[in-house]
């Protein structure tokens, strides 16, 4: 057993270069996206990171995933740094940490049908053979509540939620540890929402999986992770228990997210 | 207080491969002046098409083809082109959810406010700058100057949705529609801009039609709620008596299904199963049978009516089990 935690992300950060506005222009300090980030998340628990468009929390998770590279800091899977890993060495360990979109109908080959689209990662990774492939996308495609006879339907073909549960689906194909999840509910109807919810908590329990939740949504957020952090302007500005955060917030910003949230009734 | 928008039984009709289908099906409301309606529904509800209807903006091929829109005396599901284009942007208005797609980019946020002064009003061309500002003051932005000289891309999209509803009133429209107004915006942002339409309407005796998939979110700015599903109005009520007691399965369900912030913690969370259907595939009898937890055998072949609920006075449902969710709510 590993005693370091899952993900441990320290003094993170992410600049990114602005124009000059125009070529004699004075030099732009660049923008600090993500301004000393830190959070550990252990096996098997869900923390939310919430904040407003702009806050950096999607850059978080870009960096988590590897697909930006951080100016500083270091991410650390199960203590191995990952900020300093070339492309080739990043392929194998990115089966282990898994993202699921907001939009599932950009994040789904329209060409591919709901089994293709979620045997596509383990062919990608060259996991069995075509047909334990195709066997392993179907059980998956069950497990997230889609009907086996639904397998061989194009994305288009399926309502909202329902390409949710395909991107969750294909999320899972590789058996990730970690599930980086994007405003995973918040393009879906509110009739919806909730079923979703439900899929992602159970999912959790059976698996044993690690949450990255990201969101706007405070009650979203609270009904998923029973911890949460509150980012701002690049700024983790709180981190807490779900119970903490709600019964006492700290910061200043946080009570104003709370104070914006519709009212209870 | 008499309603500036009257619509009756409206039906709006799209051609597909499998003949016409009935996208909405059969809606009425009424609006007064200084009131502000939510018509809530989720994707396929029809709620934004009845918006575009009143308008005459339904999108080709679709077309309607029953109803009626009493606005100033006039039914403008009968006017043509021309006379609908004057009222408007001038006594009837939208504001839609994406305000980046909604202004022209190339165009300073100053000669966009100003270009609908002069079309509608030649006349007030010298008035119109200082006109613009102080509609950009009213919406709370007082850095007006910078602002009517920004273009579109160098603003936040807060401020881009404030510039949309201060082009949107401008011309004091007595009736506003705003279509997901803040879908697109934060969950603080969202607030203050459902703030500002409510001041509007109240300041300005306008009526403004809110237009959301979230019922949640809309419901402490509206006067009077109604339920749109699969194109029929499932039930209206005034806002605090729908919260006290939702009177159709459906809107209940989405109450319960909605996370929130003094929720309960436990897994599973109420839900609604199943999902709302498409227009062309809808079931036989009442539209949300195969989702409910009242359904009974009628609820498969009856299309129940909307109707005054015996036992709840003033309260408006479409369910033929409604009497079961009266005697529920009183025990």
């Amino acid at each position: 057993m590993n005693a370091a935690p899952l993900l441990e992300v320290q003094d993170l950060v992410k600049e990114f270069p602005r124009p000059r506005r125009g070529w004699l222009a004075p030099r732009v300090a660049p923008l600090r996206a993500v301004d000393g980030v830190s959070f550990t998340l252990a096996r098997g628990q869900a923390l939310g990171l919430v904040g407003e468009s702009g806050s950096g929390k999607t850059t978080v998770a870009r960096l988590v995933l590897g697909l930006e590279r951080a100016s500083s800091g270091s991410i650390r899977l199960e203590g191995r740094e990952l900020t300093t890993l070339s492309r080739a060495e990043w392929r194998p360990l990115r089966r282990r940490v898994q993202l699921v979109f907001q939009d599932p109908a950009g994040a789904l080959d329209p060409r591919h049908t709901a089994l293709d689209c979620v045997a596509e990662g383990l062919a990608i990774q060259r996991l069995g053979k075509p047909r334990e492939r195709r066997l392993r996308a179907l059980e998956l495609l069950v497990s997230v509540g889609l009907a086996p006879r639904q397998a061989n339907l194009y994305p288009h073909e399926f309502s909202g939620g329902q390409r949710q549960r395909i991107g969750i689906a294909r999320a899972l194909a590789l058996e990730p540890e970690l599930l980086v999840l994007d405003e995973p509910v918040s393009a879906l109807d509110v009739s919806i929402r909730a079923q979703i919810l439900n899929l992602l908590h159970e999912l959790q329990e059976r698996r044993g999986l690690a949450y990255l939740f990201i969101a706007h949504d405070l009650a979203v957020v609270r009904a998923l992770c029973p911890r949460i952090a509150v980012m701002q302007h690049g700024k983790l500005v709180e981190c807490a228990s779900r119970d903490e955060l709600f019964a006492r917030p700290q910061h200043e910003y946080t009570r104003a997210l709370l104070a914006a949230a519709p009212r209870a009734r | 207080m008499g309603a500036v928008l009257s619509v009756h039984d409206l039906a709006i009709e799209f051609p597909t491969p499998r003949g016409f289908v009935r996208a909405v099906d059969g809606v009425s409301f009424d609006v007064a002046a200084g009131e502000t309606l939510a018509l809530v529904g989720e994707s396929g509800s029809g709620k934004t098409l009845t918006a575009l209807a009143v308008l005459g903006l339904v999108p080709a091929p679709g077309r309607v083809v029953t109803g009626r829109a009493f606005f100033q005396q006039r039914n403008l599901l009968r006017l043509d082109e021309g006379e609908l284009r004057a009222l408007r942007g001038r006594a009837l208005s939208i504001v839609f959810q994406d305000p980046l797609s909604a202004l022209h980019p190339l165009l300073t946020i100053g000669r966009q406010l100003t270009e609908v002064i002069e079309a509608h009003e030649p006349a007030a061309k010298r008035a119109a700058p200082a006109r613009a500002a102080a509609a950009l003051a009213e919406v709370g932005l007082l850095d007006a100057d910078r602002i009517l000289a920004a273009y579109p891309h160098e603003l936040s999209g807060g401020m881009r949705q404030r510039v949309l509803i201060a082009m949107a009133v401008l011309l004091r429209p007595a009736l506003l529609f705003a279509d997901e107004p803040t879908t697109a915006l934060d969950s603080a942002l969202q607030r203050s801009v459902l703030e500002l339409l409510r001041a509007l309407a109240h300041k300005n005796g306008m009526a403004v039609v809110l237009i959301s998939h979230d019922l949640e979110r809309v419901a402490e700015f509206a006067d009077r709620v109604q339920v749109l599903y699969a194109g029929r109005t499932v039930e209206s009520a005034r806002t605090d008596e729908l919260f006290r007691r939702a009177l159709h399965p459906y809107t209940r369900g989405l109450l319960a299904s909605s996370p929130r912030l003094d929720g309960a913690l436990s897994f599973p969370l109420p839900s609604i199963p199943g999902q709302p259907p498409d227009a062309g595939a809808r079931p036989a009898g009442c539209a949300f049978h195969p989702r409910c937890a009242f359904v009974q055998e009628g609820c498969r072949l009856r299309v129940p009516e909307l109707a005054e609920v015996r036992g709840a006075s003033g309260r408006r449902s479409a369910c033929l089990e409604v009497a079961r969710l009266v005697a529920e709510a009183h025990a």
